[in-house]
């Protein structure tokens, strides 16, 4: 679970992780919400399939079909498929094993080819999540021209079709108020911030996405290269920001970093909610120096294992999985 | 600590901000951070309206059916899919490729304002320039390359050896 979370990842005292994501489309057919049904398995899903999922590849294939409503909901947790696929039940995602790559079938585009990766990464998130989109180029036409360049159904997609996304711990800039200047501010430099599941989505503990909003007229590699210099920005304010408010509010903030890790090491049961927030709080207090009971990415990993989806079991009461929860935490902070 | 404003209840809210370099404090109860509209703390209540590229697009184009742009270009369709302008105006999606061509005005303008340049810059498809033989080849050698690992994972060595000359004459090695 969550494996492309790897220890030792650069700027995991701020960043979670890095993701690369490739709009594509095939030619010559209507996209997804227009597509007729015998092309959509013909000219869509086969040659994906056969590409990454023929004999001896170790590619995993789900139809979301054969997917209950949890699983799916768990695969959005856990960042490997978007919360447009799981309302789609033509849709598909073949994911390599540990899930750091997925390429989405039938999404809001035929092909979202994905690659997620631990700490702060644009360079490497861009060539594998490009590495994947030429494997599949070379089975498919992709639908392009020279004016827009690669065509997606929604026009804030075109030209690279790519975007860059960091997810960010920002519990410095939500303590001392800055998300709101935050915002204008990225705006302001072609970039978004956006709850940690994309459009809409409300932020869980303190976790933000920091993404490139524009794709056409610039090159893959200006894209990668303002990621890397803006999100580089950001996390040292970030820092700087915590260290000014510890300075300022020392007593404050290690009782609350101690208090969150009594709750976590000691609560009989926990919601999620609750889980996160302490999460939130000790990971803060992690990167501050105040505590080590783990690491960061410990913490991170536990966040997106106690999800509510990915928790779930069948015929468990929401009691039972409260006290699972706190077990899970516990077995990780000492 | 107790609260700022009413001073009888433990303080729960601590607001710290940073402005200019000034630090201003505020420390409420829950209750009375009701009266504080700039605390926002907390993620039901934080409000957060990211404006996403769907939005400003739709706002660009002025939001659902009604949009001028929907009205004046309402007899358009795109040959391939059938889509009106006013369609994508509902959703915010085009139908197909082609769309692109048949609604390349309107679309331009909206691209002027949201994105650098209307002018893609960046990767081309690998295969747009291919000549079709070549792409044949290409197809032949890979589905010799997937025979071969069948032969040798079943142990046939003879006929293994003799796709493997194949492959190498057919890459001219
Ligand atoms: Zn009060
Ligand atoms: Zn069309």
């Amino acid at each position: 679970m969550a494996q492309w979370l790897k220890d030792n990842s650069s700027d995991s005292d701020i960043v979670i992780s890095t993701r690369a994501r490739i709009a594509r489309n095939v030619s010559g057919i209507p996209f997804p919400h227009k597509i007729r049904n015998t092309d959509k398995e013909e000219l869509v899903k086969r040659p994906a399939i056969q590409k990454f999922c023929s004999n001896g590849s170790d590619f995993i294939l789900k139809e979301m079909k054969d997917l209950s409503q949890n699983e799916r909901n768990a695969l959005v947790e856990q960042h490997v498929i978007s919360r447009d696929l799981v309302g789609r039940d033509d849709g598909a995602v073949i994911t390599s094993p540990d899930g750091s790559i997925s390429i989405m079938l039938m999404e809001e585009d035929h092909y979202r080819i994905q690659y997620l990766t631990g700490g702060f990464n644009p360079e490497e998130a861009y060539q594998v999540a490009g590495n994947v989109e030429k494997m599949l180029g070379s089975s498919v036409s992709y639908a392009y021209n020279d004016r827009f360049g690669y065509l997606t159904a929604c026009p804030t997609n075109l030209g690279t079709g790519l975007r860059i996304g960091v997810m960010m711990h920002l519990k410095g800039h939500v303590l001392s108020n800055n998300i709101k200047d935050l915002q204008s501010g990225l705006g302001r430099l072609g970039l978004t911030i956006r709850g940690a599941y994309g459009e809409g989505s409300t932020p869980i503990a303190d976790c933000y996405q920091i993404s490139n909003q524009v794709t056409l007229g610039i090159s893959e590699q200006e894209i990668v290269q303002n990621i890397r210099q803006f999100v580089g920005r950001l996390i040292n304010q970030e820092r700087d920001v915590r260290n000014i408010l510890y300075k300022n509010n020392k007593l404050e903030l290690e009782d609350s970093v101690y208090r969150a890790y009594g709750i976590l090491k000691n609560a009989k049961k926990m919601s999620s909610d609750e889980a996160n927030r302490y999460l939130s709080t000790l990971s803060f207090g992690v990167s501050l120096g105040i505590m080590k009971p783990c690491r960061e990415t410990d913490i991170y990993r536990l966040m997106i294992e106690t999800m509510p989806a990915t928790l779930r079991r069948e015929a468990e009461t929401a009691i039972e999985r409260d006290i699972r929860r706190a077990e899970i935490i516990q077995k990780v902070i000492d | 600590m107790l609260c700022n404003d009413c001073g009888k209840n433990e303080a729960t809210i601590h607001s710290i901000n940073y402005i200019n370099g000034e630090k201003s404090e505020l420390h409420v109860c829950a209750e009375c951070a009701k009266n504080h509209p700039e605390l926002n703390f907390g993620f039901n209540s934080f409000g957060f309206n990211a404006l996403e590229p769907t939005d400003l697009i739709k706002k660009f184009f002025g939001l659902g059916n009604d949009s001028l742009i929907g009205q004046i270009a309402n007899e358009i369709h795109c040959k391939t899919c059938n889509s009106t302008l006013s369609d994508f105006n509902k959703t915010g999606l085009f139908g197909c490729p082609d769309c692109y061509d048949t609604f390349a005005e309107e679309i331009i303008p909206v691209l002027q304002k949201t994105q650098p340049a209307v002018s893609h810059k960046g990767n081309v498809p690998v295969n747009k320039e291919q000549d079709p033989e070549d792409k044949e080849k290409d197809e032949k050698l890979q589905s010799l390359q997937e025979k071969l690992k069948k032969m040798i994972s079943e142990e046939k060595y003879e006929e293994a050896a003799k796709i493997r000359d194949e492959i190498k004459a057919m890459k001219g090695e």
